[in-house]
């Protein structure tokens, strides 16, 4: 899951990649209007995280903006202005949800998470595939009924591909996904992972789910 | 609950029913007074009918029994009465209405020529009586001299009369006091309407829209000066308030962010605990700084609002601004500025708290502010304190904006350590002190002056 943080303190700016880096997303940053309009254009992102008093661009110009020009990508408003009437704004202007100052990161997971899944038509925080059981309000993994234990990396490959079952994802779509602009990952990391999470998600003689489509990618789907 | 109206109308009523009381009294002590008069003047009269119809006959007192029934002294007038007596005291005649008995005597009848008293009748009645002492006119002899005369009537009409008259004046007064009272409440009541108005639109006003205030026109005159006041006073109570709602909510959103920065390093460290390195520590220990520094400002605004005297003693006009130069000197250095300053000898009579507050949010803000390499400009007298930079970035409509609380040109918070209470704590202080503080723009140069007119140097 790649995000945009888009936020002018630099360190609650380090310390929220680093922090949401550890639940598993991939994170751009931009310190302010103009970057952060420069990375939209550049990046699909799952969710983007955004201040408002920003250097440049303002944080609702930019929503102002992609939303004009149809860009949908769930946004995140993190700012300390407080009063009733900016949080109507923020929501007026096409955000997906508000949250002031100060916050607990805890929380800013949870909200990034639903937002997505709203996004995504997808109402419950569950998903279940053959006996692969992931919930991602949660963020646990069970597979026959035994829980599984992931890395947040190998949990965000897996929700990756879980969200759409059956569907084929290209290497450069998983690293996009999985990865920030800050990461450099060596050229065989997205294929590491997929071997590490296939051992993972079958620790006796489960059969596998994650599929190599030659030349393709990788698929995550129950076969007969 | 004490009221007005209530008060008014029984303290009017109350004076009112003393002088109807009193006037009442006097009405019928008058009329007492005349009808008494007239009595006795009627009993004057006849003693005087009977005098003149008196004689003597034959060596005997006589009195005319015609003019005696004229008189009104007839065995059919049973209220009125006389009999005349010897000096001796002996009766030597009497009315027909008396029969056989005798008036009684009044005390001074002897000792006084004339005069009247109020005496029991013999049919049981309170009567008054006049006498008077003579001598019959064809008495030559001198027989019957020392002769006295006693005249009574019968006082019961008169006392009647009386009695009527005092029921007349009570129930009269007694029905104006009562009407009076109902009227004085009514109008008392319609009096103070205005004051009912006044009060209940008091009321109604809304504590979150002050300024909407009174209606002014609507009140009578003597109540238009309270409304236009109470007006006056709303409106800067309003302009107070929100200012007071302004700067706490400004204060709040600048505490917001520091606290988030604080939060999120304390739960990443919290969380993951590999994450914490001591860089992470030193970065917390800066947002408290910054957090103190916030705090301290917040302070100083609060001491510079408040109304009580500025604390003075003689201050170094050069220790202060070096002071201040030195804690700026790696960003001077690093920002390649050269700061031109001309300090005057001696010292300043001022709050050296507030003193230090007014150099060193000058001197930073020019530190910040100013183009790189350029040169700052620093003037300190006793009366003058002043701070030119260049200020590129600022336009003239900024300078109306420069003394606002939490106002900077940029609404982002990448300016570290600057809330944008600087130039709003240097003019409160500065006002505080019983100066000024002004600012003007000199092309792109920023000039920021805190004068002292009226204080004198030590």
């Amino acid at each position: 899951m790649r995000l945009l943080l888009v936020e002018d303190s630099q360190r609650l700016r380090v310390t929220l990649v680093r922090a949401l880096a550890r639940l598993g997303y991939a994170v751009d940053e931009a310190c302010g209007g103009d970057e952060a309009m420069a990375s939209v254009g550049v990046h699909p992102y799952d969710a983007i995280i955004l201040d408002l008093m920003l250097p440049g661009k303002s944080g609702l110009e930019l929503l102002e903006t992609w939303r004009r020009r149809g860009d949908l990508t769930p946004v995140i408003i993190l700012t300390a202005l407080a009063s009733v009437a900016d949080r109507v704004r923020g929501l007026a202007l096409g955000a997906d949800d508000y949250l002031v100052k100060p916050f607990a990161i805890e929380e800013l997971a949870a909200r990034l998470e639903a937002v997505i899944r709203r996004h995504r038509g997808q109402a419950d925080s569950r998903i279940q595939v053959a006996d692969l059981e992931i919930d991602l309000a949660a963020r646990t993994v069970r597979r026959c009924g035994t829980s599984l234990s992931l890395t947040a990396r190998e949990f965000s490959l897996l929700e990756c591909l879980a969200r759409h079952p059956g569907r084929v994802f290209s290497r450069e779509q998983i690293e996009a996904r999985l990865y920030g602009e800050a990461d450099s990952p060596l050229s065989n990391a997205v294929d590491a992972a997929i071997y590490a999470l296939r051992r993972k998600l079958s620790p006796g003689d489960e059969p596998v789910l994650i599929h190599t489509r030659r030349g393709l990618g990788y698929v995550l789907e129950e076969r007969p | 609950m004490k009221s007005i109206r209530r008060q008014m109308a029984l303290s009017i009523g109350a004076a009112a029913a003393i002088l109807l009381i009193g006037g009442g009294a006097g009405l019928h002590l008058t009329l007492s007074k005349t009808l008494t008069g007239q009595f006795d003047k009627s009993l004057v009269t006849k003693a005087q009918a009977l005098l003149i119809a008196s004689e003597i006959d034959d060596g005997e007192f006589e009195i005319d029994l015609d003019v005696q029934a004229f008189a009104g002294f007839g065995s059919s007038s049973p209220g009125d009465y006389f009999e005349v007596y010897s000096e001796a005291g002996l009766a030597l005649s009497r009315s027909p209405s008396l029969g056989t008995a005798d008036l009684p005597l009044p005390e001074n009848l002897i000792s006084e020529l004339s005069g009247f008293a109020d005496l029991v009748l013999p049919d049981g009645v309170t009567g008054r009586a006049y006498w008077e002492t003579f001598t019959p006119s064809d008495d030559l002899e001198g027989h019957f001299r020392g002769t006295r005369i006693l005249v009574a009537s019968d006082t019961s009409q008169l006392r009647k009369t009386l009695r009527t008259v005092a029921f007349v004046i009570l129930s009269f007064g007694g029905g104006a006091i009562l009407a009076s009272l109902a009227v004085l409440y009514l109008v008392i009541g319609l009096a103070l309407k205005p004051v009912g108005r006044l009060s209940a639109d008091v009321q109604r006003i809304d504590v979150h829209r002050l300024s909407t205030g009174l209606v002014v026109d609507g009140f009578p005159v003597e109540l238009q000066g309270v409304a236009a006041k109470l007006n006056e006073l709303l409106a800067r109570l309003e302009v107070s308030f929100a200012r007071e709602r302004r700067f706490t909510s400004d204060a709040a959103h600048e505490l917001r962010t520091p606290l988030a920065e604080l939060r999120a390093m304390t739960e990443l460290g919290a969380t993951w605990p590999d994450e914490f390195t001591a860089e992470h520590g030193r970065e917390m220990l800066e947002v408290l700084a910054e957090l103190e520094s916030l705090l301290e400002t917040l302070s100083l605004l609060a001491k510079a609002d408040s109304e009580v005297s500025p604390h003075l003693e003689p201050v170094d006009l050069g220790a202060g601004v070096r002071e201040s130069l030195e804690r700026l000197d790696v960003d001077l250095k690093r920002r390649r500025l050269t700061v031109d300053s001309e300090i005057s000898a001696g010292s300043v009579l001022t709050d050296p708290v507030l003193w230090r507050a007014i150099v060193a949010n000058l001197l930073g803000n020019a530190v910040t502010y100013a183009a790189e390499g350029s040169t700052l400009r620093v003037c300190a007298s006793p009366h003058l304190f002043s701070v030119e930079n260049d200020a590129p970035d600022l336009d003239p409509p900024d300078l109306d904006r420069l003394f606002e609380r939490f106002w900077r040109k940029s609404s982002s918070r990448t300016e570290k350590g600057h809330s944008g209470l600087g130039l709003s704590v240097v003019r409160a202080a500065a006002t505080f002190l019983g100066g000024e503080c002004s600012a003007s723009l000199r092309g792109s140069r920023l000039l920021v002056e805190v004068r002292w007119g009226g204080m004198p140097p030590s």
